[in-house]
């Protein structure tokens, strides 16, 4: 029952790689075999089923060390198949004869024709192949029959008598299940022809072993596979090319020169192959830092040797991404990386991150540039109404209506709605003011005396209640179209030589307005905004004031909490 | 010489796709729920009546992740996270209820709760947690590229259950499911063909384990009865195929038998048998079976000739008709 532990060794070179790299599933697969081959021992008719059992004992352990001289054993046995024809008894006896002496120096066995072989498949039962069962891949049918009988050389011959000598037309036959010799011999004698055969086969073939670390790996030679590391071939002198595989490793290709009854020995120790990391996600321009030493860029496929790394994704702009990768033979390992950007105020906004928020407060510088007149400005000193008359020019009142420039500059406050692109300014309101130096007149409307005066101070205060505004998104930039109504108060200072005393003129007018403006949002709630407006007073003495405008602002999600809440049972 | 054999096998294998394929069909209409997703539900529903919020959040997502195109879910969630403060969650699940319930009556109240949730949770826009995002994509590229179930619940498998685990509970998982499925059967199916000039896919034990575990994993995610008889069909070639590599070989050769009869496109089971009567020693039944295979490859895979000879060669040596033996191998030699 010691042949119990044979068909692990057979399992182990069937699948080495399994078995190396996959500790539990190769005991697995020896259990498989275990199990097979005790169920055949173990069962009732003992001697028939075990004979069922793999006990091909040219395979060996797997962790054993090579044997050099494998090729020897490989040689072992040799059937000729002989195929008389019109040849006498005593000269078929005479070739028998002279085969069995000229074979007496080879160290195989050798079964001469076809009662010899029928003996030899007497002797012993063949295992079942276990490609039957998925447990080993399949050979040929010939090299099966090879491999079953174990034998390593079929010699083919047909034996004629002619009148004067004797002819033999033979092919040799190599496990590969290929003829890889044809040749006709002729002698006079049959045991002559006998030698001259031998001599003839025996030095047109050699042996070569294969070994490989690791073991297993599929050996082909000029194309056809013969078997798994260790295998030993016979094959036709000459040169042969050949391939050595087995997955995860690298191929070993060569060719081998056979000589006549040579033997020879070809072993490759077969590295890993090198895995590949594949980075996906990481922006462009981002290179990849191996185990800290610059690679290359991250987007491109990295060549690695199998092992473990540490890795790093560093793009400009972003935060580094680290992780740790297992790189396995063969495979490429692919890795997410998001990159966040590193902490900026200029960052990227999604636009629905702004939109969410529907109600705004600012706060902004204005500057005025006006050229106005200040007509109907009205003010009272003593009981004495006064009214502007317009600016004068070297203490003349001009021809027409003359204006001046001014430049008021203040605050402005403005609260407003707004939906996704459409808005409301519920109210914005400006305070502005102006120290000036306009010689100006007025007239005392009970009087009508005129009163040089110098306009000293312009203050305004502006509404601006309910303008539309409408605004686009280009990431963080928002272009902003508003217009509407509003009304200012303005309050001009005079003073003059023949006024009592200081005093102050007031009036009040309306006007359209239409504003350009461009926010850019720093966070989805803080934006700057600056912005051109236009207002046209209604009184046209007044013309067009030309604002600019520079402000901060903040934007607020529902805070009136108009909005339903959830329920609180289901 | 190879090409009508190459030819065979293309044909076989493209025979062997297109069954995947068709099986596939089965799966795209076929995603597990039922009981699972209802009593989840249902706790889930209890826990937030009770203001227990952590409990109802896990529930709701137990939930989605049992019938993933159940809205009701979606919505209570969004409300769970509402009263747990999270808003910008509340309202990326508010939107996958309307999404997926668009007609339904309670979608002015869902808008309405929506937009406070949106306006609460201000400039936090909702993402997908890190981790849920990057194993999303990995399980992405695994279903493309990848293996769908590896030895010990890896693969694609594997990191759909992390998805779960990492409570990633979108409509998208119902998506991810089909795909899913369709890949396991792929992966069996393709382990289920032999290569080219090989009687049987080269697997040992460990491979048939995990194949069991492919047809479980897919029948977790659906509940298609046409699938599920697939998959029973599926796991009957399993299961001998296991009997015989565990040496269990008359029940082997039942079960190699029962197989071969429920799937006649697996047509390694007939050597199975085979095997399984020579190793329970039934000489007389294997070489029956030898026989009949002989006859049906005759015209399916008369390349596979050869090996039947070479195994009914070893029936015989093993009843000990060693002479009838030498005749098949010398016929063989001879060729």
């Amino acid at each position: 029952m010691c042949r119990l532990v044979v068909p692990t060794k057979k399992l182990y070179t069937s699948c080495p790689r399994a078995a190396r790299k996959h500790p539990q599933k190769s005991a697995l697969r020896a259990l498989a075999l275990f199990t097979l081959a005790a169920g055949l021992a173990l069962s009732p008719i003992s001697s028939a089923q075990a004979q069922f059992a793999p006990t091909d004992d040219s395979v060996d352990d797997p962790q054993a060390p090579v044997d050099d001289n494998a090729h020897l054993d490989a040689t072992r046995l040799v059937f000729w198949l002989i195929q008389p024809a019109a040849v006498s008894v005593k000269a078929l006896q005479d070739f028998h004869v002279g085969l069995e002496e000229a074979l007496a120096g080879e160290r195989a066995r050798h079964l001469l024709g076809e009662q010899a072989f029928r003996r030899h498949v007497a002797e012993f039962s063949a295992p079942l192949p276990l490609c039957v069962v998925g447990l080993a891949p399949c050979v040929s049918p010939q090299t099966l029959a090879f491999d079953t009988l174990k034998l390593s050389l079929v010699i083919r011959l047909r034996l004629q008598a002619n009148t004067s000598h004797f002819e033999v037309n033979y092919e040799v036959m190599d496990r590969r299940g290929l003829v890889s010799r044809t040749a006709t011999n002729s002698a006079t004698t049959a045991r002559a022809l006998a030698f001259d055969l031998v001599r003839e086969i025996f030095d047109a073939t050699g042996t070569v072993s294969f070994d490989s670390q690791p073991r297993g790996a599929v050996v082909e030679i000029d194309g056809e596979p013969i078997g798994t590391t260790p295998v030993s071939q016979r094959l036709p002198v000459g040169n042969h090319s050949y391939r050595v595989r087995i997955a995860d490793h690298r191929d070993a290709e060569g060719s081998i020169e056979i000589a006549s009854a040579s033997s020879s020995l070809v072993q490759h120790d077969l590295g890993l192959l090198p895995g590949k990391l594949s980075i996906d996600g990481a922006p462009e321009g981002a290179i990849l830092l191996v185990n800290g030493a610059e690679w290359g860029t991250a987007n491109a496929l990295a060549e690695l040797e199998p092992g473990n790394y540490t890795i790093e994704v560093r793009a400009n702009g972003y935060l580094s991404f680290h992780d740790n990768v297992r790189v396995l033979p063969g495979q490429t390992i692919q890795r997410a990386v998001l990159l966040n950007p590193a902490p900026t105020l200029l960052k990227r906004i999604p636009p629905e991150a702004i939109t969410i928020s529907r109600y705004g407060a600012r706060l902004a510088y204005d500057v005025g540039f006006h050229s106005t007149t200040f007509r109907n400005a009205r003010g009272e000193i003593d009981a004495q109404e006064l009214e502007f008359r317009g600016f004068t020019q070297d203490g003349v009142l001009p021809t027409g209506q003359l204006s001046r420039f001014v430049s008021p500059h203040g605050v402005r406050a403005e609260a407003y709605y707004t939906g996704e692109n459409f808005g409301l300014t519920l109210l914005s309101l400006s305070y502005l003011q102006s120290s000036t130096e306009l010689a100006a007149e007025l007239e005392v409307r009970q009087s009508r005396e005129i009163v040089p005066v110098t306009v000293t101070d312009v203050r305004r205060l502006q509404l601006r209640p309910f303008q539309l505004s409408y605004r686009m998104f280009f990431d963080n930039f928002v272009p902003v179209l508003e217009g509407g109504i509003g009304i200012g108060f303005q309050w001009i200072d005079v003073s003059g030589e023949l006024l009592a005393k200081p005093t102050t003129l007031s009036q009040t007018e309306a006007f359209w307005t239409l504003g350009l403006g461009l926010q850019y949002f720093f966070t989805p709630n803080l934006a700057a905004m600056v912005r051109y407006n236009a207002q046209s007073y209604f009184n046209p003495g007044l013309g067009v004031e030309h604002m600019l405008n520079l402000g901060i602002g903040m934007v607020f999600g529902n805070v009136f909490g108009f909005e339903a809440e959830p329920p609180g049972k289901l | 010489m190879r090409a009508p054999i190459a030819g065979r096998a293309r044909a076989f294998l493209l025979a062997t796709i297109t069954i995947a394929s068709l099986l596939s069909v089965f799966a795209t209409a076929a995603l597990a729920s039922g009981p699972s997703a209802t009593s989840a539900l249902k706790r889930a529903n209890d826990a937030y009546n009770q203001s227990r919020y952590d409990e109802a959040r896990d529930g709701f997502i137990e939930a989605i992740q049992a019938e993933p195109h159940a809205p009701d879910a979606y919505r209570n969630l969004a409300r769970t996270y509402f009263w747990q403060n999270d808003y910008s969650s509340a309202t990326a699940y508010y939107d996958l209820y309307m999404r997926l319930a668009a007609e339904a009556a309670d979608l002015e109240q869902v808008r309405a709760e929506r937009r406070l949730a949106a306006t609460r949770a201000g400039d936090q826009i909702w993402q997908m947690p890190e981790g849920q995002r990057l194993a999303l994509k990995a399980l992405g590229d695994e279903l493309d590229e990848g293996r769908a179930y590896t030895a010990g619940g890896g693969g694609a498998w594997g990191l759909y259950r992390t998805l779960l685990r990492m409570q990633f509970a979108q409509p998208e998982l119902a998506q991810l499911r089909r795909r899913l499925v369709r890949r396991l059967l792929d992966e069996y199916e393709g382990l289920m063909v032999p290569q080219v000039n090989q009687l049987a896919p080269l697997l040992d034990l460990e491979d048939w384990k995990v194949q069991r575990e492919r047809l479980r994993a897919a029948r977790t995610l659906t509940n298609d009865e046409a699938m599920l008889d697939v998959l029973r069909r599926r796991e009957m070639i399993v299961e001998a195929a296991e009997a015989l590599l565990l040496g269990r070989y008359p029940a082997a050769a039942t079960l190699a038998e029962s197989a071969a009869s429920e799937n006649a496109d697996i047509a390694f089971l007939h050597w199975y048998r085979i095997a399984a009567l020579i190793y329970a020693g039934r000489h007389a039944l294997a070489m029956t079976a030898v026989e009949e295979l002989g006859r049906r490859l005759l015209d399916a895979a008369p390349a596979q000739l050869d090996y039947a000879r070479i195994v009914r060669a070893a029936v015989l040596q093993a009843s000990g008709k060693h002479d009838d033996a030498a005749g098949i191998y010398l016929d063989l030699l001879s060729k």
